[in-house]
């Protein structure tokens, strides 16, 4: 084991030692949350779980084909909502997200691409998903995390962050598997842009056909794992698109088999667990009701800004 | 006007109201006076307040590209009249609520109504209308995808008489999804049994 070096959320692939894996703590399919079109799944908070690491909610916007002829949705007031006390972490495996926030953030992330928006003490935004205009595929496809922020961070001023996908570090993986994008955190020296108060991690595994990939784990993080697309099975147990599978406290490796005959695409994630007390309401997530009310108030009184509408050529 | 309040309050939960308790309730709601027709949100605000009853009527609609509306809840004395969704999660509402008739209401922001929660017998209510709420929706989704309108137009008679004499036909009809001239053909044909 001493070979081994897990420090600072970084990872090493296990090699030529069996160990021990670990168990599967539940599976589920979320809940359904659409949000006006978007075909969502709710899969953090869940029955089982209500967070894994620091992620405090995780929305999976499931792949839609959309007809060339659809009307693409436009950044306009009708979705603007605040947030306060959490980073909104939205990965796009195919689209184009269009962001606008009330501290003048403006810009457009395309597939494959992320974005991070550290709320902090308050901002209001609004988002819409497209198809990419630089894709053929027609395809939306994407993920929402809610990264809770300690209680210093979360009296810090709003931040925000667009990572295109040239600008994720990807690894290919040994015996041509496949590879993994460190979306956040890090992974054998590629580390995320993104930043992070708590550890964490977002890792899109993409594995070929027939494959395999092992984690070793930190005992101390909290790990779970997303199936975007195909068929896996994670530590023996089967697991198909759209599920959710969290895995036990503990040691042990996380064992992730491809075996069918396509590829598949898993998020796995995690991190540090939350320690401090959690408050949620809406759009908040705080320390104490108390600050639930103020953050309330503070947006009644406009604490939070303003978003100026521009046109989209306006954009980074 | 709060006595009302206490009222229902006292008969939605079983922990009793100290003096303090009911001091605070008393200041968190705010009375206010609605003409009739007078907004109280407009769609695309955000929903700031949720308004409980103590005079009046109130209706929740949406207005379709074609102007008409869409009836989602009509509420009397004792009710609550807000979109809880954009209450909640301060989202610009979809939804038009306006007073039907004069109406005097109490208005909270959801802020004051998170302070509140301190108190047992508000925890309470919120807990048991939350409950009453689900039944009623799911009992409303039920009824509109699987009975006909003539069972859904006597169920509402039976459960919320009302509902019937405060509100217009044309109202009614658009509350159960249906045009005035179908609402009216199955009236006449309950009279006429």
């Amino acid at each position: 084991m001493s070979q081994l070096c897990i420090s600072k959320g970084q990872y090493k692939p296990l090699k030529n030692k069996v160990m021990s894996k670990r168990k599967i703590s539940y599976k589920t399919n979320g809940h359904r949350a659409d949000i006006g079109s978007y075909v969502i799944y709710r899969m953090v908070s869940n029955n089982y779980v209500e967070s894994v690491g620091p992620f405090v909610f995780l929305d999976h916007i499931v792949p839609i084909k959309h007809s060339p002829d659809e009307d693409r949705k436009v950044v306009n007031g009708t979705g603007a909502h605040p947030h306060r006390g959490i980073a909104t972490l939205t990965y796009l495996l195919n689209g184009e997200a269009d962001h606008n926030d009330s501290r003048g953030h403006r810009a457009l992330v395309r597939s494959g691409g992320a974005q991070w928006m550290k709320a902090g003490n308050g901002i209001i935004h609004d988002e819409v998903v497209n198809v990419d205009p630089e894709t053929n595929n027609l395809i939306t496809h994407g993920f929402q995390f809610w990264v809770n922020l300690p209680a210093k961070n979360k009296a810090e001023l709003p931040q925000y962050l667009p990572v295109q996908a040239s600008e994720i570090p990807v690894k290919k993986l040994n015996d041509n598997a496949g590879w993994l994008k460190v979306v956040a955190g890090e992974y054998e020296g590629l580390t995320s842009k993104i930043p992070a108060y708590l550890k964490q991690f977002i890792f899109h595994i993409h594995l070929e056909a027939g494959k395999s990939f092992t984690l070793e784990t930190d005992k101390d993080q909290e790990y779970a794992a997303l199936i975007a697309l195909g068929k896996v099975a994670i530590n023996d147990t089967e697991s198909v698109a759209n599920e959710l599978v969290g895995l036990d406290n503990g040691k042990g490796t996380i064992d992730i088999q491809n075996k069918t005959d396509e590829t598949a695409d898993i998020i796995l994630f995690g991190g540090e667990p939350y320690t401090e007390p959690i408050v949620a309401a809406g759009p908040f997530v705080m320390n104490t009701e108390h600050e639930i009310s103020q953050a309330y108030n503070d947006f009644y009184n406009g604490k939070y800004g303003e978003i100026k509408y521009e046109k989209s050529s306006n954009h980074k | 006007m709060h006595e009302f309040l206490i009222k229902y309050i006292k008969s939605h939960s079983t922990t009793l109201l100290s003096e303090s308790d009911i001091q605070l309730i008393n200041e968190s709601f705010i009375p206010k006076k609605l003409r009739k027709r007078q907004y109280f949100q407009q769609a695309g605000e955000v929903c700031k307040y949720m308004a409980f009853i103590v005079k009046g009527a109130m209706r929740q609609y949406s207005v379709d590209d074609k102007g008409a509306e869409h009836m989602v809840r009509l509420s009397i004395e004792g009710w609550w009249a807000g979109d809880r969704e954009s209450f909640t999660m301060l989202t610009p509402t979809i939804y038009n609520i306006d007073a039907w008739e004069e109406s005097e209401v109490l208005i909270i922001t959801k802020a004051d109504m998170n302070q509140l929660r301190s108190i047992p017998a508000m925890s309470e209510m919120a807990s048991q209308l939350d409950n009453n709420h689900a039944f009623a929706l799911q009992k409303r989704v039920h009824s509109s995808i699987s009975d006909p309108v003539e069972k859904r137009y006597a169920d509402l008679a039976k459960t919320y008489p009302q509902l019937l004499e405060r509100f217009p036909q044309h109202l009614i009809a658009s509350y159960l999804g249906v045009t005035k001239e179908t609402l009216s053909r199955v009236r006449h044909n309950l009279i006429k049994k």
